[in-house]
């Protein structure tokens, strides 16, 4: 009983539709098949519109239930069904694609979380949410009396001239009907059938060819090794950072001290660029798998990330030997790979890639 | 920050904002079908919501936005609407016209 005392509802039920909504949002992003893309969709807004309802605006909960997913969704559905032939129902995606869209939004996510976390203000908890009155939580009629221009809930300001401009929302709302009228008329006027004016029939897409592309064995086993070397490197050089103070204590024997010792930037050099060094050799094994998918700029990356490799352990005090030593062996292989490219039996892969 | 037991705040409801916000550019940047991109601006509408709705709660701070957070998210809900009519329509006469609903094929702009 003591357990079930401490579980705060309404938190919980937060945590559900929270998941609901992300995890149905991320099914529209990852799946091909736009009828499914439609059925998440309409799943993950339903689930948007209990976290409205949690948070206490049961008006704009209700009206997200109405409009989107009783109006606009619909509206979706019927394009997808009035598009769906057997080709466009599911459409890949090339790989290439997929890793710079998810590249921009792992950016991204990562920016917007650190900035809704930032905030003090904005996790201070309300303990005493349960103390507010049912009525004055519940804001339907004062969103509605907002919208015809009378603001109740600033009846008590004092101040004439901000009184003067609380007319409420009564002039935006004229301007949405009316924008929103003359968009549906325009639409419906722009969606209609239209009888062909000219005999020309619509050209019908050609499908473009799968071209029967053949991988060379030698460029497989390069880009093989390379992923398991750059993957192991990555690992490596996320491991400096915990592993170093655990040397300087000789907790492994000597001889792996002694080792370790050997290469002197590795006590030496300031703990960022290790990590700096692993997304970079984490970046090589994705551009491996571009290039496994044929694509050009893949080969053009891993020319660029040893340069940049190059640039971090120069900032980071690494010596010009160790430099030197990275470059020949990250741009080696690479040249290899270029050249096994180019070669070969014509037409060269080079010629096959996008 | 036990989500369980303790009240959540509108930190939580911004990084659920957040994640249906990426989702939508994501969707937009990667999908094909030129209904899948009209399904990410769909998403990406409701993540901004999701925060209008959030400062405004009277249940999650105790200094809010007030009533002007819903009112804005009911003007962004319309606008949603109107936006996702204007963008269908463009969408079928593409698809009357060309045979296809590909937006990689819409490329007879292309210098």
């Amino acid at each position: 009983m003591m357990l079930l005392a401490a579980i705060n509802v309404h938190s919980c039920l937060f945590v559900l539709f929270a998941l609901l909504a992300c995890g149905f949002a991320i099914a529209v992003a990852s799946t091909n098949n736009v009828v499914r893309m439609a059925f998440y969709l309409t799943l993950s807004l339903g689930a948007t519109s209990g976290l409205f309802f949690l948070a206490g605006s049961e008006f704009v909960g209700s009206m997200q239930l109405m409009i989107y997913v009783g109006g606009t969704l619909v509206l979706l559905i019927f394009g997808v069904m009035l598009t769906a032939q057997s080709r466009f129902v599911s459409m890949q995606t090339h790989a290439g694609e997929w890793v710079l869209g998810l590249m921009v939004g792992a950016s991204l996510l990562g920016l917007l979380v650190v900035a809704s976390l930032g905030v003090e203000d904005w996790q201070q908890k309300r303990t005493d949410s349960t103390s507010i009155p049912l009525l004055d939580a519940h804001n339907s009629t004062a969103t509605g009396l907002a919208f015809s221009g009378v603001r109740v809930d600033q009846l008590d300001q004092q101040d004439p001239v901000l009184r003067a401009g609380m007319s409420g929302y009564l002039l935006p709302f004229v301007i949405v009907s009316m924008h929103l009228l003359v968009v549906l008329i325009g639409a419906g006027y722009m969606a209609r059938t239209k009888r062909m004016s000219t005999s020309r029939l619509p050209a019908r897409p050609i499908a473009a060819p799968r071209p029967d592309r053949q991988r060379n064995v030698l460029v497989t086993a390069l880009v093989g090794i390379g992923m398991v070397i750059n993957l192991v490197a990555a690992i490596k050089m996320f491991s400096v950072v915990p592993l170093r103070p655990l040397i300087a204590e000789n907790k492994f024997g000597p001889a792996v001290s002694k080792i370790w010792h050997l290469i002197p930037p590795l006590d030496t050099a300031p703990q960022w660029a290790f990590v700096f060094l692993g997304m970079l050799f984490l970046a090589n094994v994705l551009l491996l798998v571009v290039v496994w998918n044929w694509q050009k700029w893949g080969v053009i990356g891993l020319v660029v990330v040893p340069l940049l490799q190059a640039w971090v352990m120069s900032q980071g005090g690494f010596r010009a030997m160790d430099i030197g030593g990275n470059l020949a062996i990250g741009l080696l292989p690479v040249v290899l790979i270029i050249a096994l490219l180019c070669t070969g039996k014509r037409p060269t892969m080079w010629e096959q890639m996008e | 920050m036990n989500p369980f037991t303790e009240p959540i705040t509108v930190s939580h409801y911004l990084i659920a904002g957040a994640v249906l916000f990426v989702t939508g550019a994501v969707c937009m940047a990667t999908k094909r079908n030129a209904l899948g991109v009209l399904m990410g601006i769909e998403l990406v509408l409701n993540g901004a919501n999701l925060n209008f709705v959030a400062f405004g709660s009277k249940f999650l701070r105790k200094e809010t936005l007030g009533l002007d957070g819903d009112l804005i998210a009911l003007f962004v809900i319309v606008l949603a609407a109107a936006e996702a009519a204007v963008a269908l329509a463009i969408a079928l006469n593409f698809y009357n016209n060309h045979a296809t609903i590909d937006v990689d094929q819409a490329d007879e702009l292309k210098g």
